[in-house]
């Protein structure tokens, strides 16, 4: 029989863990990532470039439902402060359509993204960057401008991004539009100077031109987050369940037509020059 | 029922940027002081405030490209009179640019151990 942990208990245990947090000497590579869905401000240095192959695993919608986004980029500092990327996109897919299984592969577009550094999480009261990404593929366009926060405070690293993205679905005779909100956060605490562990948050909502421009669907997720770096690499895993339904429920509480029941990111990074 | 959804998103969404401003009221990157001239003065003769504060933009500027920044008085003052040469290839630092952080560092760092 399980014995039920006090809240209280929880809550002093989570807040020592934190506070110890502030008091590990950290010792890590900028560029590398705590988080998969929540960005950090930092920026390569002018002339430095960095590959990041990515990985994102989405499971179970109603039916049965298997979807793999391959991401291939390849990151450039190209001034002080000044960022760009290039991605190139791969989307298969395998799910329940009518009591039968359909998969397909597709090549989903390129990417390019552009990140400038406000302000340092270190030297400043806030890291802050905006970031600016253009997506276009044969069946859908998106352009996404997300702000970025974020703080590094001992061995505690904590993240916001604010997200809007616009796309353009090419999938039917008209062209639909859809509008996106997405609100990321991690807090993560350096447990040797190379790994990091931690927690993600993401909410992701949606409008559809199709649907008059109403909330279609609307989702939280949150889970694990860990990190590991080296000097010449490093390599990011992010757990996310659904948690819970805020618009759109399908299935108990969550929505599984729109979303999946789980997504798991993985990215690794390795310095080029 | 939906409201009180909306009402735990919200919040949920609402604690990092909480913790975020919390982090912010903690004190960051030394700035530069007069006596921090002083002291670098005595082994960079003539040195200026304002390029101890040079020093510490360039730091920013240049060193977080490579990794997350360490506060000056993570290390003693001779301790970044090592570090920082070793790095200066990977950072694409000049001899000058290399010297310029350097007395930052080590002018900050013997201030803020000394103050602890």
């Amino acid at each position: 029989m399980k014995t039920p942990v006090p809240a209280l208990a929880l809550n002093t245990g989570l807040l020592a863990g934190a506070l110890a947090c502030l008091f590990i000497p950290t010792e890590a590579t900028a560029t590398e990532r705590h988080f998969t869905y929540t960005y950090g401000s930092a920026v390569l240095n002018r002339g430095d470039v960095e590959v990041e192959p990515w990985t994102t695993l989405r499971v179970e919608r109603s039916g049965f439902y298997a979807r793999f986004d391959q991401r291939l980029e390849v990151e450039v500092g190209l001034a002080e402060r000044l960022q760009s990327s290039w991605y190139l996109n791969l989307t298969a897919i395998n799910q329940e359509i009518e009591g039968a299984r359909a998969s397909k592969f597709e090549f989903a577009g390129v990417s390019s993204e552009w990140k400038y550094k406000l302000a340092d999480p270190v030297a400043d009261p806030f890291g802050a960057a905006l970031y600016g990404e253009l997506t276009a593929g044969p069946s859908e366009s998106e352009l996404e401008a997300k702000l970025i926060l974020d703080k590094h405070l001992g061995a505690l690293v904590a993240a916001f991004n604010l997200t809007a993205e616009h796309e353009w679905i090419y999938e039917s005779a008209e062209t639909e539009r859809e509008f996106v909100l997405e609100l990321d956060g991690g807090l993560a605490c350096f447990l040797s100077p190379a790994l990091t562990a931690g927690l993600e948050i993401r909410s992701h909502s949606d409008w559809e031109s199709a649907e008059g421009w109403g909330m279609q669907h609307s989702a939280l997720f949150a889970g694990p987050a860990l990190s590991y770096a080296q000097p010449a690499w490093w390599a990011a895993l992010t757990i996310l369940p659904q948690i819970a339904a805020i618009e759109g429920a399908t299935d108990g509480g969550l929505v599984l037509d729109g979303h999946e029941r789980v997504e798991a990111r993985l990215i690794f990074g390795v310095h080029l020059q | 029922m939906m409201g009180r959804k909306l009402t735990r998103t919200i919040l949920a969404s609402l604690t990092v940027p909480a913790i975020l401003h919390l982090a912010a009221c903690a004190s960051g990157l030394a700035q530069p002081q007069a006596g921090d001239a002083l002291r670098a003065a005595e082994r960079w003769p003539g040195v200026t405030l304002e390029q101890l504060a040079e020093g510490r933009s360039l730091y920013v500027a240049r060193c977080a490209g490579c990794h997350n920044l360490h506060l000056p008085e993570r290390y003693t003052p001779e301790k970044w009179l090592d570090l920082v040469p070793a790095m200066a290839v990977k950072a694409r630092l000049s001899p000058g640019e290399v010297e310029t952080i350097e007395r930052y560092l080590y002018a900050t760092s013997a201030r803020v151990r000394d103050e602890k």
